[in-house]
């Protein structure tokens, strides 16, 4: 009994010594030869497709692909490993904006590794515009896909109204389609991005370098030209503010014909081919309002980045894998996926006509459909990018999100907000120690 | 049970003990084989519990800078207990602290007393009944929270849920995410999910009254609402007072229920709705470890006080 008991002791020392050491262990599994690995992390549905087919032509470099939960896990997951400083990957799915993610000092410095292809690998402007950060690169560009709007047609033809050109023209289609109880417009109360993309379109941004200092500009006439748009949306009352939270609802919503605009973009497509039942067939697709004084067709994208994290020991090696998963047509190619039978949107490159097609649901746009190549073409060569964000922008962000759902329930103006944000923004950086520059 | 009981009876006397002739040695060994049980437990808690507020506490004494553009080192600078000055006149903390401790005045005491009235009803039932409720009762706090919030939110709302239609049947219109009753919704999910657990363990010291008190109750013309008032309650005071207490914690330091909620009523829920909310905030989205280690400390304090207050003042030995 006694030898037994101190078996069991023995025992349970043990364990806990190994848990100890586990924790403070930890391989690093570089090896001096043999093909360098790359570890990827992405929560993407079909990254699996495209990093084998990566394995398969390529010999000197191996990308091991760690498939992650989404978004936050992906964050959490990649500040620890940073701050540890081991077992960081090297590729990582975009969780937000590069100069905020540079400020927390989460990204290596990939312009020596990226220049060789910049002239080479067709990247367009405004797609590396999203990893530059003052002159340098970080990240690989990943692009924006093209944003246009979908409209409602059967109910914008029920009541003779004409299809909206520019942004007056829905604030004009929503009056008229008000008596009939249908909303022109969503704006969820959690989603400032109609008040960004708005800001984006009219040429204007809300950070701006100047020397060695930020200027904000949340009160730049591009920002109030926009904020006046939305601002009559609400005031007239012809938006609804469903959340995207409740799927379902916002979904039935939409499939009922209640609300007969929406900006959106390709991914979204197959979403709403699967789950419109009632309205499927009935929609248009057409190109974004513009503002009535807009010169030129414009629409925004700002680019995103395929992160390569501070730490990651295979820098040059990242750069190709990344440069490659975002521009090789075999890459574009593998990304496939058969449940909605489309192609990742190849949104750093400049043409991605091979793919669009692909994007366009069978019967989403009923007899329309043909017209969505051409519109989604249209929207991805009118693309902008005059949007930078500060190092504060998360929380920031955050911020906007508040006020923005103070103003879409009439608690607020859209000035207000602008006012609010422009003080917030500043003293926030400024109390980061942050420099300024005084407007 | 029967046999159990005539077992242990008789062992003092039949068997020989052999404990008490072995040396003080070998029973220290024995304590500590005894002991050894515990070496998962706290290392668990010295990894997950101690650690954390160890660094928790040393992060809260520093404050981090950037310069220029922001896109440098930051510096970490030793900064005493300035982090604590301004946590404890951040306006929009204690504005969080308050907003919580009024929903907890209102729904602990509620919550406590359904769960009470649910645990003395089922004791009026009989062992097996009772069983079949116990369980019925427990499956909404077996539901993982965040699941539990997803649930609800459908079934509030105001497009598809049921509710809706049902409360307009009524002659009701009721919007479960307006300012006015997004508390109530809130406080349903928690009374919901908490009151089963409430429910098993007043049950189980309901259970562990000596029933002959009852016996003699009654003899003495006491009626069941007599019994439950002057005999059950009372001795269920210690479960209450740990329920509660359970209860304080939880409800102080909120967190999910309002954040699923941000997206429902994103013009009541702001980001610094709730301490824990504002706490999270600080540390992920505006990226100040430092004074969100602070504010963790602070409220940690508050609960604590609360707790150790509520817990004086209700576990006195009935006068």
């Amino acid at each position: 009994m006694n030898g037994r008991g101190g078996r069991w002791l023995a025992g349970a020392l043990t364990v806990g010594i190994a848990i100890s050491t586990a924790a403070c262990g930890g391989g690093d599994d570089s090896r001096s030869s043999g093909p360098v690995e790359v570890e990827y992390w992405a929560w993407a549905p079909n990254t699996d497709p495209v990093v084998a087919k990566f394995n398969a032509t390529h010999t000197t470099i191996k990308i091991k692909f760690v498939k992650q939960a989404d978004n936050p896990t992906t964050a959490t997951g990649l500040r620890n490993a940073v701050a540890a400083g081991q077992n960081v990957p090297c590729l990582v799915q975009n969780f937000g904006e590069v100069p905020s993610l540079l400020a927390e000092g989460l990204l290596a410095d990939l312009t020596g590794q990226l220049t060789p292809y910049v002239g080479t690998k067709g990247f367009t402007a405004t797609a590396l515009k999203g990893v530059t950060v003052d002159g340098k690169y970080y990240g690989v560009p990943t692009g924006a896909s093209p944003n246009f709007m979908m409209i409602n047609r059967k109910v914008y033809d029920q009541y003779g109204i004409a299809i909206p050109k520019t942004w007056d023209d829905v604030i004009a289609a929503g009056l008229e389609l008000k008596p009939h109880g249908v909303q022109v417009m969503n704006l969820a109360g959690e989603d400032p991005s109609t008040l960004v993309s708005l800001v984006q379109q009219a040429g204007g941004t809300w950070y701006s370098v100047e020397g060695n200092a930020w200027k904000v500009g949340f009160l730049s006439p591009e920002s109030l030209k926009a904020a006046a748009v939305v601002q009559k949306l609400v005031d007239d009352g012809i938006v609804a503010n469903q959340t995207y939270t409740d799927r379902p609802a916002l979904i039935a919503y939409f499939d009922q014909g209640r609300m007969v605009s929406l900006p959106t973009s390709t991914w979204q497509l197959a979403n709403y081919e699967t789950n419109f039942k009632k309205s499927i067939g009935d929609w248009e697709p057409i190109d974004l309002p513009q503002y009535a004084d807009a010169s030129t067709f414009v629409t925004p994208a700002h680019g995103g980045a395929l992160l390569v994290p501070k730490g990651c020991k295979h820098l040059a090696e990242a750069t190709e894998a990344g440069v490659w998963l975002n521009t090789a047509k075999e890459a574009i190619d593998a990304s496939y996926l058969p449940a909605t039978g489309a192609y990742a949107w190849p949104g750093a490159i400049a043409d991605p006509s091979p793919w669009v097609e692909s994007v366009v649901p069978k019967n989403l746009f009923g007899s329309r459909r043909p017209e969505a190549v051409p519109v989604i073409l249209k929207a991805t060569k009118a693309g902008v990018d005059p949007w930078l964000v500060g190092p504060n922008y998360t929380g920031v962000f955050k911020e906007l999100q508040d006020q923005w759902a103070l103003a879409v329930t009439k608690k607020i103006t859209f000035q207000q907000l602008l006012e609010h944000m422009q003080t917030y923004t500043v003293d926030d950086l400024k109390a980061k120690g942050i420099n300024v520059a005084s407007s | 049970m029967n046999t159990s009981t005539v077992l242990r009876a008789k062992s003092p006397s039949a068997a020989p003990i052999p404990v008490r002739n072995t040396s003080a040695q070998a029973r220290r060994r024995k304590a500590l084989q005894g002991a050894s049980f515990t070496v998962p437990y706290f290392l668990g808690f010295t990894l997950f519990i101690v650690v954390p507020i160890v660094v928790g506490l040393s992060k809260s004494l520093y404050t981090t800078k950037s310069s220029g553009l922001g896109f440098g080192g930051r510096t970490t600078t030793f900064s005493g207990l300035d982090n604590f000055a301004r946590g404890l006149h951040d306006g929009q903390f204690w504005g969080a602290m308050w907003r919580v401790a009024l929903f907890a005045v209102v729904a602990i005491p509620l919550i406590q007393i359904a769960g009470l009235v649910a645990a003395l009803l089922i004791d009026e039932l009989g062992r097996r009944r009772a069983g079949r409720f116990r369980v019925a009762l427990l499956i909404p706090h077996m539901i993982p929270g965040i699941v539990a919030i997803l649930i609800w939110i459908y079934i509030y709302s105001p497009s598809v849920g049921p509710l809706t239609p049902l409360f307009r049947m009524l002659g009701l219109d009721a919007d479960f995410y307006s300012g006015g009753l997004i508390w109530v919704s809130i406080g349903n999910i928690m009374a919901w999910s908490a009151i089963g657990f409430n429910i098993l363990v007043v049950y189980g010291s309901l259970q562990s009254i000596p029933r002959e008190i009852f016996d003699s109750a009654r003899v003495d013309g006491a009626s069941s609402l007599r019994i439950a008032w002057s005999i059950k309650v009372p001795y269920v005071r210690t479960s209450l007072v740990l329920t509660t207490v359970l209860s304080i914690i939880g409800t102080l330091q909120i967190f999910s229920d309002p954040l699923l909620f941000r997206s429902m009523a994103p013009q009541t829920v702001n980001r610094n709705f709730t301490p824990t909310m504002m706490i999270y905030d600080q540390a992920f989205a505006v990226g100040d470890l430092n004074y969100a280690s602070a504010l963790s400390i602070i409220l940690a304090a508050v609960v604590g006080l609360v707790s150790a207050v509520f817990y004086k003042l209700t576990n006195r030995a009935p006068s």
